[in-house]
Formats: structure tokens, sequence, C-alpha cells
């Protein structure tokens, strides 16, 4: 029972309160909270976590598996169009005059035995990594030097590049000297001058 | 399928084994929140429906609510909180009652005479501040004792001593007119 405290409330008022509030829900109440229990699932359930997650991954796999079947659109390249089509990962080849290697660069280069032949862009389905990032950014700027005439040939020739490929075009020629022979005598003579005794 | 709760093994728990302990739930306080709701509405219907509806959250939060004073007081809470606002948003009650009115079989002197004081009662309820209607509402209901109020609302007892004095007091002074005899 409530404490009685030192207030004039009548009694009868609180026996009436009492009396008031002394109710009982109906017998359907109990049934109808059960029917509601057994459509409703507490929270944290597995099964409802299982059946979302499913769901989930049923919706994203329907989704996306046609996507990757689709050709990929003009207006979404996914090919990196800057740099040259090279598909090895050693450095790009130094050019000897600035001119030249601007062509050089639009130019397809030939590709070494290690890379694999180049795809149409209209057939590329993922991204592909043609050159080194890095390498790639050093291109640019090598492009950009030479557009801007800030790179010469001499400030090349003084570069020494690490590696070298053999291109056509870029062929420095070659002074050889000419191998003198001399006249074979009976005794024979050596080909070399400093063999000569 | 078994789920571990808590940060160790100590208990395996099971949908059926949630489920039998809402079921004791249900039956342990599923008259208390009727009366609650009542205590607020005074409309039978009404009161069973925000009744079943507090049942319904508490049984979507039921995993962190398995104490049983813990759920008692979350029920109480919730539930007047929800006639509170079912109060707010009924419109169509005020019809409801003049249709009942109109409906009401003959009754005795008596009888009229005790609805007209409980009519009164929980007018003057109704106008104190929520903190000491609750108090009172709770107080009312059959049972409760001043430590099973403070438990169900999760306040000191004290603070519940001190807000029943104050409805009490309010009370007497709203309807000191009708126990006045001429």
């Amino acid at each position: 029972m409530a404490d009685k405290d030192a207030v004039d409330l009548p009694d009868d008022f609180e026996r009436l309160l009492r009396q008031e509030l002394v109710v009982e829900p109906s017998p359907a109440f109990a049934a109808r909270v059960r029917v509601q229990m057994s459509e409703d699932r507490p929270a944290g359930s597995w099964r409802v976590w299982v059946l979302s997650y499913a769901a989930a991954a049923v919706i994203a796999v329907a989704v996306l598996l046609p996507l990757r079947r689709g050709p990929v659109t003009p207006s979404a390249p996914r090919v990196v169009p800057q740099p040259p089509l090279v598909t090895t990962s050693t450095p790009p080849p130094v050019a000897s005059v600035g001119p030249p290697l601007k062509t050089a660069v639009s130019r397809p280069l030939p590709t070494s035995t290690r890379s694999a032949p180049p795809v149409p862009p209209a057939t590329l389905e993922q991204p592909r990594v043609i050159v080194d990032r890095g390498q790639r950014a050093a291109l640019t700027a090598l492009i950009r030097m030479v557009d801007q005439g800030r790179l010469t040939a001499e400030a090349f020739a003084q570069t020494s590049p690490q590696t070298m490929q053999p291109i056509a075009e870029q062929v420095v020629p070659i002074g050889v000297v000419p191998v003198a022979v001399s006249t074979i005598t009976s005794g024979g003579v050596l080909q070399n001058d400093s063999e000569r005794k | 399928m078994n789920e571990w709760v808590g940060g160790y093994p100590t208990e395996l728990v099971t949908d059926d084994t949630l489920g039998r302990e809402f079921e004791e739930r249900l039956r342990d306080s599923g008259t208390l929140a009727f009366r609650v709701a009542y205590g607020v509405l005074r409309h039978r219907q009404d009161a069973e429906d925000v009744a079943q509806e507090a049942f319904a959250k508490a049984y979507r939060s039921f995993r962190q609510l398995r104490d049983r004073e813990r759920f008692r007081a979350w029920l109480v809470r919730t539930t007047w909180r929800l006639a509170l606002d079912w109060r707010r948003g009924d419109r169509r009650r005020t019809a409801r009652e003049l249709n009942a009115v109109e409906l009401e079989p003959p009754i005795t002197e008596q009888v009229a005479a005790d609805r007209e004081r409980a009519a009164h009662l929980w007018k003057a309820i109704d106008s104190l501040p929520e903190k000491l209607r609750v108090a009172i509402v709770l107080s009312g209901i059959e049972g409760h004792a001043t430590r099973d109020v403070a438990a169900l609302l999760g306040i000191p007892e004290g603070t519940v001593r001190s807000r029943l004095f104050l409805a009490r007091k309010a009370l007497a002074e709203k309807l000191q007119w009708l126990t006045k005899t001429p």
C-alpha cells in the first residue's frame, strides 16, 4: 500500500483512486500480444541477419553480373589515355631531340616480348596498368618540358639513362674505325698492330 | 540454432528461450501495463491498444530487457509515454465518450455519484505536473508501495515520497470543495 503522508487528502479519494485502477484487461489482450509476437522477431535474431545478408548478396550479384559482361562505353573510359602503349615495366626510352621525341611519343612504340598485345580500348573491360605511375608522371613531365622548349638535345645528351631500348629512329650513328688490314706476308702478320712485335 | 551472449559463453540463448521469457513477462506485467495506460486514458480499449503497442516495442528490444525489474520499469515508462501520445492525438475519444454516455444503461444514484467523484478526481490528477501524476497513479495501482514505485520509475524512494506528498497536497486543494459538508 502507498504510504500515508501528513496531507489531508480525503481517504475516500485514496480508496476511489485505487478502485478506479483495479481494472483488468480483457482475455483477448494477451492473445493479441502473442499474435503480434509471432509476427515480429526479437532484435538481433540471427535468422533476420542471415536472411538480410543473403538477400543483399543475391541482389548485388544480380546487379553487378550484367554490368561486368557489358561493353565499356566511350563516355566512361577505363583505359589510361595519356601514356604511350608501352606495356613493359622498363622506363621509357630517352629521346635525343625535342620534336622527334614528341612524335615518338605520339606513335606507338614497339613492345618487348614480355608485353601483351595491345587491345583496342573499346574492347577493354577492366583498366590496365600500362606504365608505372611514377614513370607515367615522369614521361608526362618530360613531354611538357619538350613542348615548352625547356628541354634541348644538349641536355639530353648529358643524361645517362639506366637502360637502353633499341629504337630504330633513335639510333645514334656509331663511328666505327675501319680496321686496317696489313698485307699478308709469307711469314704471316697479326692483324692488330698492337700485337706486332 | 544457439548463439553466445555477452563476452563469455555463460549462457546459451535461443529464440525459444527468449520467447518463453517474454511470455512470462507478459503474464507478470500485462495487467500493470494496462492499468498504467488506463490511468492516462480511462478507456479500456484504448488502454489495451496502448499496452499492446508497448509490449510490441518491448519484444523488439527484449534482449536488452531480460531482467524482470528492468523490463517492468521500461514497460511502465514506455506505456505512460505512449498513452500520453495517444491521448494528445486522439480526437475521436471525445465523440466516443459522448456515445458511451448515450449508450449507458440506467444506473443508480449512488453509482452516478461515484462516477461524478471519480471524474473530478481524474480531472484533478490530469492537471498535475507529469512527474507528480505518474507517481500518484502508480501508487494507486494496488500493491505498489513507495519502493515499488521507485523501482518502476528508476528514482530514489525519497524522491517518490516527495512527489507523492506534493501530489496529494495539490489534489487535496483541488478537491476540497467536494469534501466540504454544507
